[in-house]
């Protein structure tokens, strides 16, 4: 019988325990819906200032094809594609609307070097690297020596885009002819093919690659530069997407560059900013290509050194001579 | 006989100064480029402080060094005429005025940073360059400031018929009455990518007030020939001051853009290679596979013969 106790004990403390449970969780429940309550009425009343805050603020936002838009504060969300997707995309589309031309003026060149160092500093080169360079020219000894400013020609038909077999370096709607070092496998068939020698290999680890490591790869300016891609002059198509001119362009000091859009037909001069007809540049300075017989149809035109008002002055030794 | 002598000597001695005095200065000082009287006298309507000295360090460092150098230091481009040290005496000697007329019209080789600087700009660097002159007092803005607070007002307008564009070009004076301004030099300008392109030769307005432009010769204007055009009042003296007008006219010849990776080529995309590539490549693809196969199938063949053979032997 003494067991019976013990049993009844345990039956009646579970129904006790039942009742208090009971009463804890309406308690509880009513407390948690007063403060659900407060919570809710706190954040809306929150959200509201916030809105009132902002309500009839505008922000002004420059779209792909130049307009510029207004939108209301509240509706401007960040963009669902990540960074790195749009700067591919952007690279590979180019500024529909537009062809890029380049003439160099050889009469006015002086070897300043700015375009150089401008085009190193931009694109995250060492001195010994050059997307452009400058050149002592000499086509025999009895004609005059004269400096040669050598970028990439971007060509309309680029043989080493040609023989690319991983699309890395490509052909652009606008004219440049880009490299994407995210698919370079550095194969080097386009240094073979190009007849300009205007392209680059990154041999060795590049000079700010430590810094340059957490950056989003940006092909038109192919920063950050990799260890076992190609590097290549660009046009600067990071600079022509916001309506500036080049790096090496605007950086000479002597007038040699003009750059400009073949379809307005207009070029500006880097230094003087002075706007011409690019059809009568060409046909008053008979202006030429480099090696056009190949075929390559370069989008750079040279004007003939004639006329310079200066002697010829060979780089000095302490700078690098040739490429 | 000494008279003649001494009047030799003089006459040799002068030539023999004449002769060192580098060209460049005298031509670039002297009488070579004369500045209007008017324009002399023009002074910066601000006064110069630290922020326009340092803007236009920046400015000098990028428009000015190649050619006169650093301040002080001599070391200008060697190129005839000598461009000469702006912090020099000489240099220094010219007013605020004549300094900006300089810089505003150029003079070949030196470039006119009108269309590249704005007034103010070319201000900044001007207190740049009195920086360097200890003695130096800005002086106080009167009624010489550029335009002296006069308000001109440019109208463009556009003749299709005619093919010619007309700029009208008035003063609004102070008791409001619209005054047409008389031999004001307009340039016309059509926006471009990178800058503005100047369409033919600046004209001077009429007696009332009237410039007449014809329309520019096989301009590219967008898919529809339109242009944007802007009107500018040039005036070099500074006594009128600064007016543009603006006009969107269809007087351009239209361009249709084409990408330039729309053709078929060896360096294009896949899905744009040449057809003859596409075919050979398709070709030559479905010969070899197709051979392998046929070897595979005749291989199985000859499998199940040599089965059917194998089971004829054991029968016998």
């Amino acid at each position: 019988m003494g067991e019976v106790i013990p049993d009844s004990n345990q039956e009646s403390q579970p129904e006790k325990n039942k009742k208090t449970s009971r009463r804890k969780f309406v308690r509880n429940l009513g407390l948690l819906g007063a403060g659900l309550a407060t919570g809710a009425a706190a954040l809306e009343a929150g959200h509201l200032f916030q809105k009132s805050k902002f309500k009839g603020k505008k922000e002004v936002f420059l779209t792909q094809d130049n307009r510029l838009v207004e939108v209301d504060s509240l509706e401007v969300k960040a963009h669902e594609k990540p960074a790195a997707e749009i700067l591919q995309e952007h690279g590979r589309e180019g500024l529909p609307g537009h062809r890029w031309i380049w003439v160099i003026d050889l009469s006015k060149c002086r070897n300043a070097r700015k375009c150089v160092m401008a085009c190193q500093e931009a694109h995250h080169l060492r001195p010994d690297q050059f997307h452009i360079n400058t050149l002592e020219m000499q086509e025999n000894k009895h004609t005059p020596a004269y400096h040669m400013p050598k970028p990439c020609q971007h060509c309309d038909n680029p043989p080493c885009v040609a023989v690319c077999p991983v699309d890395a370096t490509f052909k652009r709607p606008d004219g440049p002819v880009l490299i994407d070092n995210e698919r370079c496998i550095g194969c080097r068939f386009c240094i073979a093919a190009c007849p300009y020698s205007a392209r680059m290999m990154n041999w060795s680890k590049p000079k700010y690659a430590d810094q340059d490591k957490d950056q989003v790869y940006n092909i038109e300016l192919n920063i950050p530069q990799k260890i076992g891609t190609i590097t290549k002059c660009l046009m600067s198509s990071d600079r022509l997407r916001e309506g500036k001119l080049p790096y090496c362009v605007s950086s000479c000091p002597n007038g040699v560059y003009y750059f400009g859009d073949e379809y307005e037909d207009t070029v500006t001069n880097g230094t003087t900013k002075e706007t011409v007809r690019l059809s009568a540049l060409l046909s008053e300075n008979a202006a030429y290509q480099l090696m056009p017989e190949l075929g390559t149809k370069p989008r750079v035109y040279y004007l003939p050194p004639e006329k310079r008002p200066y002697p010829f002055e060979p780089s000095n030794d302490a700078e690098p001579k040739k490429a | 006989m000494t008279y003649t002598y001494m009047k030799f000597k003089t006459t040799c001695i002068f030539f023999l100064i004449w002769m060192i005095i580098p060209r460049g200065v005298c031509q670039v000082l002297g009488a070579d480029w004369p500045v209007p009287e008017p324009a002399k006298s023009i002074v910066c309507a601000a006064s110069f402080s630290k922020e326009t000295v340092s803007a236009g360090d920046a400015l000098y460092q990028k428009n000015c060094k190649a050619c006169h150098g650093d301040p002080g230091k001599q070391n200008w481009a060697k190129i005839v005429p000598v461009p000469g040290d702006p912090a020099s005496a000489e240099f220094q000697k010219q007013t605020d005025g004549e300094i900006f007329f300089r810089i505003t019209t150029g003079k070949v080789p030196m470039p006119s940073f009108q269309p590249i600087l704005p007034e103010q700009d070319r201000w900044n660097i001007i207190s740049y360059i009195r920086s360097f002159n200890p003695q130096y007092i800005q002086p106080t803005p009167q009624q010489k400031v550029a335009g002296g607070g006069r308000t001109i007002r440019l109208l463009l307008a556009c003749d299709y018929n005619q093919k010619r564009l007309y700029v009208v070009c008035n003063e609004i004076t102070k008791d409001k009455t619209i005054v047409p301004v008389e031999n004001a030099d307009i340039q016309l300008l059509a926006k471009r990518y990178f800058g503005n392109l100047q369409i033919g030769h600046s004209v001077h307005t009429n007696k009332i007030g009237l410039a007449v432009f014809d329309f520019p010769q096989n301009l590219p204007g967008d898919k529809f020939g339109m242009i944007n055009l802007i009107a500018r009042l040039n005036d070099e003296t500074g006594i009128l001051g600064e007016a543009t007008t603006t006009l969107n006219a269809r007087i351009g010849v239209p361009t249709q853009w084409v990408s330039l990776t729309a053709p078929r080529a060896m360096w294009n995309t896949r899905d744009k290679s040449p057809l003859w590539l596409t075919f050979t490549f398709s070709l030559c693809f479905i010969i070899v596979w197709g051979f392998i196969i046929y070897i595979l199938v005749s291989l199985g063949k000859m499998k199940r013969i040599n089965a059917k053979v194998k089971i004829q032997i054991e029968d016998e």
